[in-house]
């Protein structure tokens, strides 16, 4: 039932796209119609598995959550209201059944030693893990597959090179490098964010921080720089294995025979064709990417007070740990839902975009029900 | 007057973990393919044959030999001379389920060769719709992916790949080897008057004697990467002179068992030696019924026995 409405309204979605493309350039949806029957059968794989539902959801609330969280907390994070009033130092959670954080006026997820409100906390940090994983996978995840393309493709020395270059940044352990550059970078960050307006404004409206910040931010930009630094090995290598076994296939001799130059060969019959374990493997690793962003700063490394970074923010309830347990778990529990739902995510759309799992799902259901995947009927 | 000259061409490969160790895929091969003929390789598995297409084509580079298209010398060609080589030579795969890009529909992958020579055309749909036309396909399968399409139609999508950009010459590698039978004599039907509509060059290369002997003007025969007879289609099949082609003619059945009880029996054992060291002498010598001593000693001559009938075993050589 509810996977039937779901796929519904993947359908309606899809409809609608095609439509809007009908309009801009007439005969789209009749030309792709091989492609969005393709569509339609994805969005009904994906609405029959339970866990690609339920991490749909985690996620799509962390992102909504990530793009909104700092408009709609109702707290500054650089506001410290204890100091005015001493009786909000520590307050204990008030969750709905067993406290009214209305009629009793207290904070839903408590305070932390400033007084600061735990939950706008939560929801501002949570647009910092957003922004960190985004810009580590789209800086490290395209550098990753440029270089294990070329090391595939041309092989030889090249690949020789390349590769040992790789091993040696996969043998190097990712948390002790990152921590190495984390600790030198931030100061040349810092330089360059007082010089340049441009760069220090987009980055600070980026992260919703406020002009205060800028050391902190210099240092979350370490953070995000070491993690690029330590995350393309492994796309070299998978794009690499794949690009080995697609080179040796008919259609990239033939289009060589055909007089390609070898960039048109890569990039229009390789790369398209090398891709589709990479869009998992992203999946996956933006929940990687926050926890790992987390951890640095756990260890100290990243932004320092007040900025709320969720791991910056465990590490500093550690010390009051299990007395004021809330400082520690709420953020802790956020990491968690983000971390659970991105893998449920790349867990379930592994099984979407293969498309031998699609295929035996579309025989599974032409045997119980016709059903029909195609938008248009083809003349 | 040759279209295709092929002179002494070798390709080694180098064997993996091994500095001096190679394998001989084609040692030493000279033919030619005249304008509009269809020139038949024959030989078994792992024999070099498909090597050799790709030599000429230039999709592998030969180790050592010339190979010459229309008089110009291909493995010097560059630039704005290779496009036209490229353009004028192509090749047809044997697995058709793999020589198409998957992500690309039909249109796109026949329409990327004519984009990448330079070729404007007016209506790209009407103009491919026309060509799939030919092939027996039609517009509804302009939108369509690979994975839409039966392997017979793949490899006509191939086919007209290869023919769009009105090649001279094609080299044609086992195009129907991983068709079921049906389909193949379809295929080959569909090639020939191909041949007969655009007049290019073929280089069949197949395991299937019966499928080259239909397509072919001339055959050689091909074993451990050098060719050990070349004669018309008819007079090979007819009066072999190699002992090896005449085992090979000897190992296709006969439905009717009485000619197949006369039929004179020529028995060799073993397997093909590795082409990683060849035997000494003819390469032929360890499985020959007709041995002799030279034959181990010193590589047998390719020579003329009757006008273009070739034949490289000491039986027919001069001494």
């Amino acid at each position: 039932m509810m996977a039937e409405v779901i796929y519904r309204g993947f359908c309606i979605i899809i409809d609608t796209i095609a439509k809007l493309m009908d309009k801009i350039r007439p005969g789209w949806s009749d030309r792709n119609s091989s492609r969005i029957s393709e569509w339609k059968l994805m969005a009904y794989a994906y609405s029959r598995s339970a866990i690609g539902i339920v991490g749909g959801v985690l996620v799509s609330i962390f992102v909504i959550i990530g793009i909104i969280g700092p408009y709609i907390a109702f707290e500054r994070y650089n506001e410290f209201p204890a100091s005015v009033n001493p009786d909000l130092y520590f307050l204990r959670p008030c969750i709905p059944p067993w406290c009214d954080p209305w009629s009793e006026n207290l904070p839903l997820l408590g305070t932390d030693n400033w007084g600061r409100d735990i939950l706008s906390l939560v929801l501002h940090g949570a647009r910092i893990s957003l922004v960190i994983s985004l810009i580590v996978v789209a800086l490290g995840v395209p550098l990753g597959i440029i270089l294990g393309l070329l090391a595939g493709y041309f092989g030889g020395a090249v690949d020789e090179v390349m590769m040992r270059i790789t091993d040696v940044f996969i043998a190097f352990p990712a948390l002790i490098l990152a921590i190495a550059f984390a600790t030198v970078l931030p100061s040349r960050f810092r330089e360059v964010l007082y010089t340049n307006v441009f760069t220090r404004e987009f980055f600070l409206s980026l992260f919703a921080l406020s002009k205060e910040e800028i050391p902190q931010l210099a240092s979350l930009l370490a953070v995000i720089f070491a993690l690029v630094l330590v995350w393309w090995p492994g796309y070299a290598r998978i794009i690499r294995g794949s690009v080995l076994s697609v080179k040796e296939q008919a259609f990239v001799e033939a289009a060589r025979s055909l007089g390609l130059s070898t960039w048109r060969v890569l990039f229009r019959h390789i790369l398209p064709n090398v891709l589709s374990p990479v869009i998992v493997m992203v999946t996956f690793d933006l929940g990687t990417a926050t926890l790992l962003a987390a951890a640095l700063s756990f260890l100290g490394i990243g932004p320092q007070d007040p900025v709320p970074e969720l791991g910056f923010l465990v590490s500093k309830g550690r010390e009051y740990f299990p007395d004021k347990w809330w400082i520690v778990m709420f953020p802790g529990i956020a990491l968690f839902i983000i971390a659970l739902g991105w893998n449920l995510l790349g867990d379930s759309l592994r099984d979407v975009l293969d498309p031998k799992t699609r295929r035996s799902l579309e025989f599974k259901v032409k045997g119980k029900k016709q059903r029909k995947f195609k938008s248009v009927k083809r003349k | 007057m040759s279209l295709i000259r092929v002179e002494n061409v070798k390709k080694y490969f180098k064997v993996r973990g091994s500095l001096f160790k190679k394998v001989k895929a084609v040692d030493g091969v000279t033919f030619m393919i005249k304008e509009a003929e269809t020139f038949g390789v024959v030989g078994e598995t792992g024999c070099g044959k498909s090597t050799l297409g790709r030599v000429i084509l230039r999709l592998l580079k030969p180790t050592a030999g010339k190979v010459y298209f229309m008089n110009k010398d291909v493995l010097k060609l560059s630039g704005e001379n290779l496009k036209k080589f490229r353009r004028m030579a192509q090749m047809v795969f044997q697995d058709p389920h793999s020589s198409l890009n998957p992500r690309m529909t039909i249109l796109e992958i026949i329409l990327e060769p004519l984009k990448e020579h330079g070729i404007v055309v007016d209506d790209p749909e009407k103009y491919i719709t026309e060509h799939l036309e030919i092939v027996g396909l039609g517009r509804e399968h302009l939108y369509r992916y690979p994975h839409e399409l039966s392997g017979g139609q793949k490899q006509r999508v191939a086919i007209l790949r290869a023919l769009i950009l009105r090649p001279k010459f094609i080299v044609l590698d086992e195009p129907t080897s991983a068709l079921d039978v049906s389909v193949q004599a379809q295929i080959l039907n569909l090639l020939k008057d191909l041949q007969k509509k655009f007049k290019a060059s073929y280089m069949f290369i197949s395991h299937d004697l019966a499928v080259v002997k239909f397509m072919s003007n001339r055959i050689a025969v091909m074993y451990l990467g050098k060719f050990v007879e070349i004669a018309n289609a008819d007079e090979l099949f007819e009066k072999p002179l190699h002992p090896y082609a005449q085992v090979l003619l000897a190992a296709i059945p006969i439905p009717n068992p009485k000619i197949a009880r006369e039929r004179k029996k020529i028995r060799i054992v073993g397997e093909p030696p590795s082409p990683i060291n060849p035997p000494p002498g003819c390469r032929f010598h360890p499985r020959c019924p007709y041995v002799m001593d030279i034959c181990k000693r010193e590589e047998p001559p390719m020579v003329e026995v009757e006008p273009g009938h070739y034949v490289a075993c000491w039986l027919y050589a001069r001494r």
